[in-house]
């Protein structure tokens, strides 16, 4: 068993030069132009040195002494080439980075086909650094690492081309995704884990307004308004009645639903809706929410019918008009379908319904 | 986060059908031109790995003509939904993918022998194995080695399409099951 020292002692060995032109002496020169620069920096507090080039020709010079340890005998990881992909990750970084610090799109392709001709290289290189000439299998495994390197370079475009028209077709988003035999929707698992929890306040809200007669419904709003903890309640209850639907979170703090109501009634009541869940991950301690906002109306009667009496309620959710004057109209009208359904078939397809639930979730994000 | 939207199931059948056609090329391979296991496996490696990019290429290259006004809609749709449009015409969509996987077909039924022929030359590839007739005649070891590549050539052609076959099979099974 190696100690930290010996360790430490081998790795200052492993860079010690053993000729002039070596990766060792470059990477150490670009180590040392970044050391330069730092003591530079530390004698000149104003900043009268313009320092950019000289740590930009350091990290050069030290991506190009990795890249160089690399191409001669990458690190393998199970045979998997890691130090070929890390180098070529260096590489990429300091070629393909914009102002803002992120890779152009071509970075992303030029990664595995970098990676490819660094082990298809490194065949082609001897450990001291001279030319070689491989035996034939391994010129064989290096022109199988180029050709999958450009196949995954070829894969990665083709993820790009699909995200174009994503960009090119909104209305791609409400495609039926499970159904096809291309594409995989990937979502953030926190926030589906809170899915269900949105259904069943949806659930609660149709079942409390919708239809119901005035009085009650007037009732029940002033309830909620004024004790927030009987709409918690009545959630628990219901979904402890229906046969679909568990409540994802059991402890307390978890979950939070609120309800804020304007308007007088006349014509219309206003409810905003807020559903805050916490992430479950104990490492993580964002909090998620979403916000309906639903507008419970008066339903028409002919005019020999009209009694108060006999007044039911009408709700319909997300009438907010941010919701309604933004931009894609195909998804509004989804969004408006899919709300509609939600009570009557609770299991069904919920992927539109989350997806609407998501984008409303960041308006609310930028709004606030 | 959004939701991503990522063609993964697209590079996983693809590895699959890749890995099956190497299966079936190689032992065809190891049959037909009775080559060693090994140079079997490499051959039939290279041969994919070289025809899987060409093909991107190609893909990569005709894309804009192919995916132009309608077709470009219904091909969309078939990708994202896994069901063409049926308001719109369907017959020209599926007659133009139909001659591009034909075209696919017998661009790998050509390409795979020649890509191997072609690393053969520059001495990339496992060679062919020493033959026992000839040694002292020239000219007919000449003759002897260009049998052994036209049968390496047919045997290659003829595991492209044992493969396909089988590919088509399979899948026809999975949808009809």
């Amino acid at each position: 068993m190696e100690s930290a020292v010996d360790r430490l002692k081998s790795l200052f060995e492993s860079l010690a030069p053993p000729r002039l032109v070596s990766w060792q002496s470059m990477f150490l020169f670009g180590l040392a132009m970044w050391v330069l620069s730092g003591v530079v920096m530390l004698a000149d507090p104003e900043r009268t040195l313009d320092l950019f080039l000289l740590q930009r020709f350091g990290w050069v010079f030290i991506a190009g002494g990795i890249v160089w340890r690399q191409a001669l005998d990458p690190v393998r990881i199970w045979g998997f080439p890691v130090g070929a992909v890390a180098a070529s990750l260096v590489l990429v970084n300091l070629i393909f980075e914009d102002e803002v610090g992120q890779w152009r799109q071509s970075g992303f392709i030029a990664l595995p086909i970098f990676s490819g001709l660094l082990v298809a290289m490194s065949y082609f290189l001897s450990t001291s650094g001279r030319w070689r000439v491989p035996n034939r299998f391994e010129r064989l495994k290096s022109i199988v690492a180029l050709g999958i390197g450009l196949v995954l370079a070829c894969w990665l475009n083709f993820y790009f081309i699909t995200q174009d028209w994503l960009v090119q077709y909104p209305g791609l988003w409400n495609a039926r995704i499970d159904n096809s035999n291309f594409m995989a929707l990937v979502k953030d698992p926190r926030q589906d884990w809170g899915r269900d929890l949105v259904a069943e306040v949806d659930f609660l809200l149709y079942d409390k307004f919708h239809g119901r007669p005035w009085p009650q419904i007037e009732r029940a709003l002033e309830e909620y308004g004024s004790q927030p903890e009987s709409l918690e309640r009545d959630l628990r209850d219901s979904a402890g009645r229906s046969f679909f639907f568990k409540l994802p979170f059991r402890r307390e703090p978890d979950w939070n639903v609120t309800l804020t109501t304007s308007g007088d009634g006349n014509p219309s009541y206003l409810i905003n809706t807020r559903v805050t869940w916490e992430s479950p991950l104990f490492f993580d301690d964002r909090d998620f929410t979403i916000v309906r906002s639903c507008e419970i109306a008066r339903a028409p009667l002919p005019l020999e019918l009209f009694n108060e009496s006999t007044q039911t309620g009408l709700i319909s959710c997300n009438t907010s008009p941010e919701f309604i004057f933004r931009e894609e109209p195909e998804l509004e009208e989804a969004s408006t379908d899919a709300d509609a359904e939600t009570p009557d078939a609770p299991t069904g397809d919920t992927q539109d319904n989350t997806q609407n639930d998501t984008r409303n979730n960041t308006q609310e994000e930028n709004g606030s | 986060m959004l939701p991503v939207v990522i063609p993964l199931r697209l590079f996983l059948s693809q590895l699959f059908c890749i890995s099956m056609g190497l299966a079936i090329e190689a032992s065809v391979l190891s049959k037909r031109a009775e080559l060693p296991r090994q140079v079997a496996f490499h051959y039939s490696l290279v041969a994919n790995v070289v025809a899987m990019f060409a093909g991107w290429a190609a893909i990569f290259a005709v894309q804009e003509f192919f995916l132009r006004g309608v077709r470009g809609q219904q091909v969309l749709s078939y990708i994202f939904s896994g069901a063409f449009i049926t308001e719109f015409a369907l017959v020209p969509t599926q007659v133009a993918c139909m001659t591009l996987a034909i075209v696919f077909f017998v661009g790998g039924f050509l390409l795979k022998p020649y890509s191997v022929r072609m690393l053969e030359q520059f001495d990339l590839v496992p060679p062919l194995p020493e033959m026992q007739v000839g040694r002292d005649d020239p000219r007919l070891k000449a003759l002897v080695e260009a049998r052994l590549r036209e049968r390496v050539a047919e045997a290659m052609q003829l595991g492209h399409i044992a493969s396909t076959i089988a590919t088509m099979l399979f899948f026809a099974l999975l949808i009809a099951w």
